[in-house]
């Protein structure tokens, strides 16, 4: 009998040893390089799919992808202007980089670039990564943008690349700041989702991957043969896949690591527990949080914009509530500061509007505007219809706020609001749906996207092109329908002014033409109220005092500018 | 016993197809999909996203779905990661080395210290030292392991520091420290943590589980018998009482075997461990679909040899068990 079991542990102890010993061991070799500057630790809550920034579904890969695979012909740095990178000189239409008619574009590359295994960086190398972009089979999903627009390629010698496009491109400098394919060290264009680099990129970038440890953490060395004599200054970066929050934290606290991406406390708790070692930074980003209308009568199977919303149709309730929340306490109070203002889409980048609230927080006025839209007090503090515009007398002003779920300055958000709407009685209902249903397709039945919903809660955002975003969301022609199921005018808002100024800044070249036009499509976001803007989101990272040469940069990431970095 | 072995392992086939097309469904039918955060992404357009999901075969029926996933499961195939773009077993077989050895030896510590509190406290019943370690049982049952590795955490590597170095006791998590891979000691210092976090619950259970069973069979007429011969109590104890007593226990440590394999998810992430219950997380969250199924599917299989193993190992065990 004791023979048995002790049979029993040794056979578990043979195969956990046998099994236990031989993981993931690869040695990485810590060298020691000459320019001795250190190695730097990010903490990262998940680990990324890929290097390739151009495959990537989240904004998870570009904090590891700028260290190394993303240095491109160009790139926006923290003041939102393009600088150049890897040529010599952005193309404009003054040094003649930019032809008159806007159809030509040369680039030309600085001298003796070479890629981190040695091999010269040229104009092939550029001409390759427009093959690449401009396939429709490379399972590219994002960074594709205008080069199908590009009919021909020109390499007269190995460092100039003269481009015609079809018809004149405003994002000509922003699809070149994205990263470079060497052609010798990847694979053929159709194939780049399975390319073996997207894992280990040969790159021109600061730092060169020395190991991936899936699920612990990747590191990476200096690139010897970096563009920029002297740097970078470190010897090398490694990201901590450090899921647990409170882990992350700890680390910073015994200066473990130096860069914390998103930390979950507000700055005042995390700079008051890390005095001394770290603190946070905010700055802003791209994420602009708004609640949503729906105009149209929902479960009524009719997802286009015939009927008005029985309840929101009316605009005076719509600006009864926006009057009725108080934008100051909630930024500042109940999300102690960690988000700005915003008030219409454009609350950011080269086409920002600074406009002001039409409806500020003011609740006498919300009351007001509710008694003359036919909305009286009930018994129970919630107001019934008495003579509404679209509601039949008896009616609650009931309304759900649908949001997703798990995440915190959302749920604390819809309380607030609640609480706001109540004292102006408005009943509001919070109805979570997991995040793959909210942002569900229209087959999925989404209820944003078939038109079932009274109010909708979540944040979007848009990157330095903001055309396509925007058109998609305001122009009347996109209201989600069954022959136009990726429509994203979820609002069902028809707007014959925004139309118009939606279709001029897409046609226009000039940069204030298109600016007027945007601005033009904010102030009608905040006259007519299809939904209203709380705050813009600010991105946030814990960085140790020990570290100097740090940039944050809305438009890049934790990593960006990584080879200014140096200890103290 | 080798036919009733033979037919036990027939009779997985059906089991496993069974259980494969509920999977299937079950994971199919959450809402959701691969591509949900490139819906949100502002780079990323409807379109593009359409056209991925035809690549992928996602908008085809799903039984034709199945049946693709099926047949390259028969050929050895499990798939590629929909996220990663990596082969599903590739990435499988990083991790199970990494949950055996946090699982495995969170089993073998449990199993060391249960044990011999199981048998201490049901000889000594309603002793002081029995007392003791049904109080700190009872904590260690109702302890929460997130909020114990959490709280190790913070005295171990955040309160407590070695007065000569400085540095932390233990560290907070990964399984080595940089430049020290492979290395036992650096592995086993890494591992103290997880394991005293992960062994905490099982101690508790299994102690309890084998005291009740030794205080059952003590009772019985053949231990008095034994007594009234004579013998003596270490005998009665070891020989008579333990190995009926521990017979349940095999059944119960069986039972948990697939978790060898399935990891632990909680004490993961707290850890930071790389195993197995992080990479279902992951896939879970993102609708990895090749990914989760191939976890599943392991650890579903796993769960009936497991279970097989059991059944057997108690006929081995046990001689008045025969199966025909």
């Amino acid at each position: 009998m004791k023979i048995k079991l002790l049979t029993l542990f040794v056979i578990l102890g043979l195969v956990l040893s046998a099994c236990g010993g031989g993981g993931n061991a690869e040695a990485t070799e810590s060298a020691v390089s000459e320019v001795g500057g250190g190695t730097v630790t990010l903490i990262l809550p998940e680990e990324p799919t890929t290097l390739n920034f151009f495959l990537a579904d989240a904004a998870i890969v570009r904090q590891v992808a700028d260290a190394t695979s993303m240095t491109g012909l160009a790139t926006i740095d923290e003041n939102g202007d393009f600088v150049a990178v890897l040529a010599q000189e952005l193309p404009t239409l003054e040094n003649g980089g930019l032809s008159d008619d806007y159809l030509t574009v040369t680039w030309k590359l600085r001298e003796g670039l070479k890629w981190s295994d040695g091999e010269p960086l040229t104009s092939d190398d550029v001409r390759f990564t427009i093959e690449v972009l401009s396939n429709p089979d490379s399972g590219a999903l994002v960074g594709t943008s205008g080069f199908d627009l590009i009919t021909s390629v020109e390499t007269p010698d190995d460092l100039t690349t003269v481009l015609t496009y079809s018809e004149p491109y405003p994002g000509y400098l922003d699809q070149f700041s994205y990263g470079l394919f060497p052609r010798h060290a990847t694979g053929e264009p159709a194939d780049m989702a399975n390319w073996e680099w997207n894992r280990n990129p040969v790159t021109a970038g600061p730092f060169i991957l020395s190991n991936w440890a899936s699920g612990e953490s990747i590191s990476f060395t200096r690139n010897p043969n970096y563009y920029e004599a002297g740097k970078p200054y470190l010897d090398g970066l490694v990201f901590a896949i450090v899921p647990e929050p409170a882990a992350q934290s700890a680390m910073m606290l015994n200066s473990e690591a130096q860069v914390h991406l998103w930390p979950g406390e507000f700055k005042a708790d995390y700079d008051e527990f890390l005095k001394g070692k770290a603190q946070q930074y905010l700055i802003p980003g791209i994420w602009n949080m708004a609640i949503d209308f729906n105009l149209s009568a929902p479960f009524d199977g009719d997802p286009t914009a015939a009927t008005p919303h029985p309840i929101l149709g009316d605009i005076r309730v719509r600006q009864a509530i926006a009057s009725a929340i108080d934008y100051q306490t909630l930024q500042q109070d109940v999300l102690q500061g960690s988000v700005g203002d915003s008030t219409n889409p454009f609350a950011y980048g080269w086409y920002k509007c600074d406009l002001p609230r039409k409806f500020g927080y003011d609740v006498e006025k919300a009351n007001q505007l509710l008694d003359e839209a036919g909305w009286v007090m009930g018994d129970d503090g919630i107001r019934v219809a008495k003579g509404a515009m679209y509601a039949d007398d008896g009616t609650r002003l009931s309304l759900e706020l649908q949001g997703y779920t798990a995440f915190d300055p959302l749920q604390l958000t819809e309380e607030f609001i609640v609480e706001n709407l109540k004292a102006i009685g408005v009943e509001a209902r919070i109805q979570n749906y997991d995040f793959s249903i909210i942002f569900g397709s229209y087959e999925d039945n989404s209820p944003r996207a078939v038109g079932d919903y009274d109010m909708l809660i979540f944040d979007r955002g848009f990157t330095t092109e903001p055309q396509g975003y925007n058109f998609d969301a305001y122009h009347s022609s996109r209201i989600p329908t069954e022959s136009n199921p990726t429509g994203g005018n979820y609002f069902r808002w028809v707007n014959p002014q925004v139309d118009a100024a939606l279709e001029l800044a897409g046609s226009s070249f000039d940069t204030q033409t298109r600016i007027d036009a945007y601005c033009e499509v904010g102030q009608a976001v905040i006259d007519d109220l299809p939904q209203i803007y709380l705050y813009l989101f600010q991105d946030n990272y814990g960085i140790a005092d020990s570290l100097t040469g740090y940039t944050l940069n809305t438009w890049g990431s934790m990593s960006w500018g990584a080879q200014n970095w140096q200890f103290k | 016993m080798t036919t009733y072995a033979i037919r036990r392992v027939l009779q997985t086939i059906p089991i496993l197809f069974i259980i494969s097309v509920l999977l299937f469904i079950m994971v199919r039918s959450a809402p959701g999909g691969p591509l949900t955060a490139a819906r949100r992404n502002p780079n990323i357009s409807k379109e593009q996203i359409e056209a991925i999901e035809e690549k992928l075969g996602l908008n085809d029926p799903l039984p034709v779905q199945y049946g693709r996933w099926l047949g390259d499961m028969f050929k050895g195939d499990m798939g590629e990661s929909i996220k990663f773009r990596r082969p599903v077993s590739e990435m499988i077989n990083e991790r199970i080395p990494n949950t055996l050895l946090l699982v495995g030896v969170s089993f073998l510590v449990t199993l060391l210290i249960a044990i011999p509190i199981g048998i201490w406290s049901a000889r000594k019943p309603y002793s002081l030292f029995d007392y003791a370690v049904t109080t700190v049982t009872f904590i260690g049952q109702s302890i929460p392991v997130y909020w114990l590795g959490l709280g190790l955490i913070v005295i171990f590597y955040v309160t407590l520091k070695n007065p000569i170095s400085g540095e932390p006791f233990f560290p907070v998590g990964g399984m080595n420290t940089r430049g020290k891979e492979g290395e036992l000691l650096d592995t086993l210092w890494h591992l103290a943590l997880p394991v005293t976090a992960l062994s905490m619950g099982w101690v508790a259970w299994y102690s309890r589980f084998l005291r009740s069973s030794m205080l059952d069979i003590l009772h019985e007429d053949y231990i008095r018998t034994a007594r009234a011969k004579g013998m003596k109590e270490q005998l009665v104890h070891y020989k008579h009482a333990l190995r009926n007593a521990i017979l349940p226990l095999v059944t119960l440590i069986a039972l948990d075997l697939p978790s060898l394999f399935a990891g632990a998810l909680f004490v993961e992430t707290i850890f930071s461990w790389p195993g197995m219950g992080r990479l279902f997380w992951d896939a879970a969250k993102g609708r990895d679909y090749p990914v989760l199924l191939g976890v599943v599917m392991i650890t579903a299989t796993l769960i009936i040899v497991c279970n097989i193993l059991a059944d057997l190992a108690y006929g081995w065990l046990d001689p008045r068990v025969k199966y025909e």
